[in-house]
């Protein structure tokens, strides 16, 4: 686990358009951080980016996409002739990818779990009201998203209709029916610690799986769509 | 005319044509006239919620057509005199069909809630949607898009917040039209002068 992690990690800067894909990342990061601390509200009130404006974490959506980043760097990679030529060649498309996307997405889930301890403490709110929704909403987009994330290259069409779906249904559905009142946000919140478990659980399932169908899809060209008219070459 | 349309399906896939252009957006309108108009017309917020969705689907979906684009050159249409002049008219078209489901949004919101700031509304989302367009047609991937779109999205949705209520005069519907006819020339002027940059190699190979 840890040699694929440590080859994969290395291979970031020798994706494609790496330089912008670091201001990239730095300046989302940067904007996660800030929506995770700025939205920061208790759960009665009714239009949050926290509490569930549609539903879901906005914040949290944002670093644990930022997780991602990575990975698709590194994925990059194999869109070279050069790398097609490897025995590593499946490994860069499967291990590496979904192991660097478990561990950075783990990293960033503890950031957000962190940041909202510490705006707990100083806006004088519960924990259990702070961290209580965090299985819906961020635990089960995460989930979606890193299954996305191993689909997403060779069936980028179909993988973004489901998305859409799963957004509406999850993010529009749940904020709705918190908004409306239809569903009370206190019955939607955990114990903090079982809500934390949930998330950290839905994590490392969306991973496993991840991996699994990465594994399983590896015969599967690389969905031209997923790369932009800018990666695509004249052949 | 007919030929801008022709262009324009020349650049979309049968993919994109059946889902990017049909499906979904049904989907969303259906979306729209059963819930979001409904909640436009008790509360405010609904329409920039419903927008949020549009928003979101508007920039993503790009990718699919436009994607990276204005970035490291495409090689295609190079060869002919009447590239450059497709890829205006597909752009044009492009531009041209945003704004009509923009508009088919604001008149299932404006039939259902009989609020004129849905017109406002729409003009918004058209507007924020084809300025991150001129942003997202430089990234290289799937992620980046989808997040430049989340981004858009928590934009709105917070200037939607912040100026609940205030929308629908006369005033601001005629600066929003004019700001939408400058963003529109702008985008297209923009990828039509990065392509004719590229006959130049006016971007050198520095690894970008």
């Amino acid at each position: 686990m840890k040699k694929n992690l440590k080859k994969g990690i290395s291979l970031i800067r020798y994706g494609a358009a790496f330089k912008l894909n670091l201001v990239l990342f730095i300046i989302m990061f940067v904007l996660g951080i800030a929506f995770e601390v700025l939205g920061f509200r208790a759960v009665g009130t009714k239009m949050s980016l926290n509490s569930g404006f549609m539903g879901i974490d906005l914040g949290a959506v944002f670093l644990l996409c930022t997780a991602a980043f990575p990975g698709q760097m590194t994925l990059s990679v194999d869109l070279s002739a050069l790398a097609q030529t490897s025995p590593h060649k499946k490994n860069i498309q499967t291990s590496m990818v979904t192991k660097m996307n478990l561990v950075f997405s783990l990293i960033a889930m503890t950031l957000v779990v962190v940041i909202r301890l510490i705006m707990c403490a100083v806006t004088h709110t519960g924990i259990t009201e702070g961290l209580g929704n965090l299985w819906y909403s961020a635990g089960i987009l995460e989930f979606v998203l890193l299954l996305f994330f191993a689909v997403c290259y060779k069936y980028f069409i179909a993988t973004m209709v489901v998305m859409y779906l799963v957004l509406m249904a999850v993010g529009w559905g749940l904020g709705f029916a918190v908004g409306s009142g239809v569903i009370s946000a206190m019955t939607l919140i955990l114990h903090p610690v079982a809500s934390l478990l949930v998330s950290y659980a839905f994590l490392i399932l969306g991973a496993v799986l991840g991996n699994g169908i990465s594994r399983l899809l590896y015969q599967k060209n690389l969905s031209k769509f997923a790369f932009g008219i800018s990666m695509q070459r004249t052949k | 005319m007919k030929k801008k349309i022709k262009s324009y399906l020349a650049f979309t896939s049968n993919g994109y044509r059946l889902w990017g252009l049909v499906l979904i957006p049904a989907l969303l309108f259906v979306a729209t006239y059963f819930a979001f108009s409904d909640l436009a017309y008790d509360h405010s917020w609904g329409l920039f919620v419903g927008g949020a969705f549009i928003l979101f689907y508007e920039i993503f979906s790009d990718y699919w057509l436009f994607g990276g684009i204005c970035g490291r050159q495409a090689e295609y249409l190079k060869t002919s005199l009447g590239g450059l002049p497709l890829l205006e008219s597909a752009l044009a078209v492009d531009l041209m069909r945003r704004f009509l489901y923009a508009m088919v949004f604001s008149a299932i919101c404006y039939t259902k809630s009989r609020k004129p700031e849905a017109f406002c509304v729409g003009l918004m989302i058209y507007l924020m949607a084809v300025g991150m367009l001129n942003i997202t047609r430089y990234l290289p991937g799937v992620i980046q898009q989808m997040m430049t779109a989340f981004l858009a999205v928590v934009v709105f949705s917070l200037y939607g917040a912040a100026t609940l209520g205030m929308h629908g005069g006369i005033l601001e519907l005629v600066i929003l039209i004019a700001a939408a006819l400058a963003v529109s020339i702008v985008t297209v002027w923009h990828v039509l002068q990065r392509m004719k940059g590229s006959y130049y190699e006016k971007e050198s190979e520095k690894g970008n």
